[in-house]
């Protein structure tokens, strides 16, 4: 019995998607812009070692000795910020790059769905991109972590923080599908072109 | 390809244009073009029956297998 294909909600599904992964990819490239301006910020703070002044450090006091529940020094606290500041915000691009790769491919796979051609052979390296995007990606994004926090447990020892590396298992299972979804999609673009090639 | 399609003879002899043909035929002029030209990999039964129709011919007027022929 042939089975009925609802076009209708397909295409709703697929538009609403669409619409997500523009306005996704658009917000994480000013979240990008933002993390970039933070490692700047903070290196310039690293390098001229700059005295921020009373207020400033009254208000880094407040917020991030409140926030880890420690009694920092004003000091303390000052380093703390721009540690954040560079490798949280290095952490923050990292991670916020790879979601922009992510989206970008997605949005590509999806512009090619809505002109009627989902299995071309283009999508299925898309797909074989973002496999190996995530598997990379649950790698080296724990690096950048890891290093976070290295950084401030060992420039802040009155802060009680684990430095750890651990792979993100997550992506990389989500590698593993998208590996196996990209050759189901390859044998499709196969499939399509030989339908192509019949007339 | 060791398969060679012969429809350009075939309406040369009909003095057929194959604009005529995709008419009668429902087939898309693009798609007998590739045919004509040999740029297709495979022919449904139905394009076969549609074309050997129209044309009052045998699918063996049509193709014709020459081993000898290489892609």
């Amino acid at each position: 019995m042939e089975q009925s294909f609802d076009k209708k909600r397909f295409n709703t599904v697929m538009n609403i998607t669409h619409v997500i992964t523009k306005i996704g990819k658009w917000l994480f490239i000013v979240a990008f812009g933002f993390a970039t301006l933070s490692v700047l910020v903070g290196l310039v703070l690293m390098i001229i070692n700059v005295d921020l002044g009373a207020i400033e450090v009254a208000v880094t006091e407040a917020s991030l000795g409140g926030a880890l529940g420690e009694n920092l020094t004003a000091i303390d606290a000052i380093l703390l910020l721009k540690q954040v500041l560079v490798f949280g915000g290095l952490a923050g691009m990292v991670t916020l790059a790879f979601l922009i790769y992510v989206l970008h491919n997605l949005d590509l796979v999806l512009d090619n769905v809505k002109a009627q051609q989902p299995f071309v052979h283009n999508n299925a390296v898309r797909l074989f991109n973002l496999a190996y995007g995530f598997m990379i990606a649950s790698i080296i994004l724990p690096i950048f972590q890891f290093l976070l926090r290295y950084q401030i447990m060992i420039e802040n020892p009155s802060i009680d923080i684990n430095a750890e590396y651990t792979l993100y298992t997550g992506y990389l299972f989500v590698g593993l599908l998208l590996y196996i979804l990209a050759h189901i999609f390859a044998y499709g673009s196969h499939l399509q072109t030989s339908y192509d090639e019949t007339v | 390809m060791s398969i060679i399609i012969r429809l350009d003879r075939v309406l040369a002899d009909q003095k057929m244009p194959l604009t005529e043909l995709a008419d009668k035929t429902n087939i898309s002029v693009v798609n007998l073009s590739k045919l004509k030209t040999g740029k297709v990999k495979a022919i449904r039964f139905s394009t076969l029956e549609a074309i050997c129709d129209v044309l009052a011919c045998q699918p063996g007027d049509i193709l014709e297998y020459d081993p000898k022929t290489s892609e």
